[in-house]
């Protein structure tokens, strides 16, 4: 019980500094997106059609591909991915579970932030790895722009690749 | 009051607020829940008393004056349970608003209590599923939902002989805790409830978790290694583990049967492919469609464990996060792209663990399923998984742990013995052994419909093709709902062979799938050899022989 409290005491402060972070501001500003994107962004194995879905959409898919790929996911969506990354685990021989995880091993610990980070690095690159091949698809010069925009951005290299081949697909290039 | 609630309790407010915060913005205040204990008569406070809210993981233990307050409810009415050894349990509803504080009075009664009760004979918390006769007109109540905080839970009623008037009732349990596989029985003798009221009756629990044996391959050569191993080490794995712990899984990700350790990371690149010379990336490749070569190949591969694959990009539709290659006859492969995290890794292995049908065993699809499952489709933060998830995970037949490698499966030569049951499909109904798949404790939310017409029969037209080499044949499969095969039943189309060297299998462009069926375009290669092509609609699947050379027949 005294370990499910540690637990209980990071997600308090966690809830609280969420709370108030969605209280003051979050939603102003954040973009209604089809929920056909939101699958394709969200999907896990992707091969129920959700990409086929978002193509199908034509150039409406397009303002929410640019949400996406210029802002990567919504600041109320990395807060809650931020919340779930950084939750504490025990130290006693990784994961607090099984044989071991109650009995008298050191408390929890928090994952290093650059580790964190770096999920989230991740995260946010998906979403934009992703809406970067719908608007390949999609094609068409607003497509075209989109992605031109977005090469402009400082993103990681794996990122700027698959931004590289979405023009590629949509035989387009940003001159 | 008590400093905070319970650890469940914070968690899935958080997650509530969020989600809601996902379509507008969230400035409601949570609400408080005071409880407070009386025992005996006069009423005095029950000093000590553990108490606990329905569907939660966590007691706070009565102050002198009797109360234990819950702070950041989430608006709703709960179920909440009162203990103390020497004392009936004592139950009560209260309903939380938002922002205000909500008081609640149990009293605790002496004994003999007026219900029966069932214990670990320890003070594990658990919750139970437990199969009683009971006094109601339908007297056979299967999968009756408890909760014991501390070790014994109060079944709320007087379950009575299992056997009466010539009529026998099912007796078992399963308990589920942090701590332990799950423990089952369905032994008569093993419950021997009376008509009178008062019975306890003891489980024993499993000596511990049940280790899953999985290895990490860092099966590409951009990879940053040293990073991704931190992130795997210090991320990715505990936090896995620590998803299976809080959700009483009874399950942990390690690296052999017999240790607690974390998994092992193994960096392809400094392994050789015997028959290259060089490292063995092109065996593994970047998707499920390599799989018959992968499990062919003990360099990269070990039979006995859940190989995990992490590569840059994976192979197929869109740029997925993670793949189970069932649909390729081999479910302990996975793919991860080395972007995903633990939810994503979690995810798959449900998949390697039964969670598989209807409908690939996406929560979404699903009656009954709460969101934050993490068998969503597009689950991003692991919440639950539910109780009738956690039994397939352990005991279908699907679930990899169960298949034989080597000596007996994973799971028997930890547990010789334990119990194997076909679970139903697609699982909103309970078969004795196993409760439906949305058997659950309380979640927040609103509950999936599901589809009522998911595939969970496949039949083929042919049971076997026989192919000159080079030539090619079709193959289709049709979905029912059940064995009756009286309503086509739905579900992704998939067709794969198990040698691809012999023959391959492809849906054709055109025509290829449709509601309830999908066709397998078969191309035999250029040398002799046997294969099954594998049909499967919605995670339901039917293999076909196909045998290819001069003169070949089918029976």
């Amino acid at each position: 019980m005294k370990e499910l409290g540690v637990r209980a005491a990071w997600r308090f402060a966690q809830l609280a500094a969420l709370v108030g972070l969605l209280a003051a501001a979050q939603c102003q500003g954040e973009p209604s997106i089809d929920p056909r994107i939101w699958r394709m962004v969200r999907c896990i194995e992707c091969r129920d059609g959700e990409q086929a879905a978002v193509v199908a959409m034509h150039e409406s898919a397009i303002p929410g591909l640019r949400y996406f790929l210029i802002n990567g996911p919504p600041d109320s969506t990395l807060a809650r991915q931020d919340s779930a990354l950084r939750a504490p685990y025990h130290a006693g021989g990784g994961g607090r579970g099984g044989r071991g995880g109650r009995s008298g091993t050191p408390g929890f610990i928090s994952p290093p932030s650059q580790v964190v980070q770096r999920r989230l690095d991740d995260f946010a690159a998906m979403y934009r790895m992703r809406s970067s091949l719908a608007l390949g698809l999609i094609g068409g010069d607003s497509a075209r722009r989109t992605l031109c925009l977005a090469r402009t951005k400082q993103f990681r290299d794996d990122v700027r690749r698959v931004i590289d081949s979405a023009l590629v697909l949509l035989q387009g290039n940003c001159q | 009051m008590s400093a905070l609630p319970n650890a469940g309790r914070v968690k899935r407010a958080s997650v509530g607020v969020v989600l809601l915060a996902g379509v507008a913005c969230v400035d409601q205040p949570p609400g408080m829940l005071e409880v407070t204990v009386l025992r005996d008569s006069p009423p005095v406070p029950a000093s000590g008393a553990n108490v606990t809210i329905s569907g939660f993981a966590l007691a706070q233990s009565a102050d002198p004056t009797g109360k234990a307050t819950f702070a950041l409810i989430t608006a709703g009415t709960y179920q909440v349970h009162a203990t103390l050894i020497g004392y009936c349990p004592a139950t009560g509803s209260a309903t939380v608003s938002e922002g205000a504080t909500t008081n609640l009075t149990l009293s605790l009664g002496t004994g003999p209590c007026p219900t029966d009760q069932i214990s670990t004979g320890g003070a594990e918390a658990f919750y139970g599923l437990v199969d009683v006769r009971t006094g109601a007109a339908s007297p056979c109540e299967n999968d009756r939902l408890v909760e014991g905080p501390a070790g014994t839970a109060d079944l709320a009623t007087n379950a009575l002989e299992l056997t009466a008037g010539g009529f026998t009732c099912h007796g078992a349990s399963w308990l589920f805790t942090t701590d332990h596989a799950p423990a089952f029985s369905n032994n008569p003798a093993n419950f021997p409830w009376t008509n009178a009221s008062g019975d306890l009756v003891t489980q024993s629990l499993p000596a511990g978790q049940l280790r899953v044996p999985v290895t990490i391959w860092m099966s590409d050569a951009t990879i940053d290694e040293g990073a991704y191993r931190t992130t795997m080490t210090d991320e990715d794995l505990p936090q896995a583990n620590d998803f299976l712990w809080e959700t009483r899984s009874g399950l942990r990700l390690t690296s052999s049967e017999t240790g607690d350790g974390l998994p092992e990371i193994v960096d392809v690149g400094t392994l050789t492919d015997p028959n290259t010379g060089a490292a063995p990336y092109p065996l593994i490749g970047n998707g499920c469609r390599n799989a018959w070569q992968i499990t062919a190949s003990p360099v990269i591969y070990h039979s006995d464990h859940i190989n995990v694959y992490v590569v840059e990009l994976i192979d197929g539709d869109g740029i997925a996060a993670g793949r189970n290659c069932r649909e390729n006859g081999a479910a302990n492969v996975i793919f991860i792209d080395d972007d995903a995290n633990y939810v994503t890794l979690v995810h798959e292995i449900g998949h390697a663990l039964a969670l598989t049908r209807p409908m690939w065993g996406h929560v979404d699809n699903i009656k009954g399923m709460y969101p934050d499952n993490v068998m969503w489709t597009g689950a991003t933060v692991a919440g639950h998984v539910s109780l009738g998830q956690i039994v397939r995970m352990h005991a279908d037949t699907w679930s990899w742990i169960n298949e034989v490698t080597g000596a007996g499966s994973v799971r028997d030569r930890q547990f010789p013995g334990a119990m194997v049951t076909s679970c139903s499909c697609p699982g909103v109904a309970a078969t004795d052994d196993c409760p439906q798949v949305d058997r659950d404790i309380a979640r927040v939310g609103v509950s999936n419909t599901g589809i009522t017409n998911a595939a969970c029969h496949v039949i083929t037209d042919v049971s076997c093709l026989a192919l000159a080499t080079g030539a090619t044949g079709q193959v289709r499969a049709d979905g029912f709902t059940s064995s009756s095969m009286t309503t086509m039943g739905v579900g992704e189309g998939i067709v794969s062979s198990l040698a691809p060297a012999v023959a391959t299998a492809a849906k054709p462009a055109l025509g290829g799938e449709g509601p309830g069926f999908v066709r397998a375009e078969v191309t035999a290669g250029p040398n002799p050899g046997n294969t099954q092509v594998l049909m499967w609609l919605g995670g339901t699947s039917k293999a076909v022989t196909v045998k290819v050379g001069a003169g070949v027949s089918c029976p």
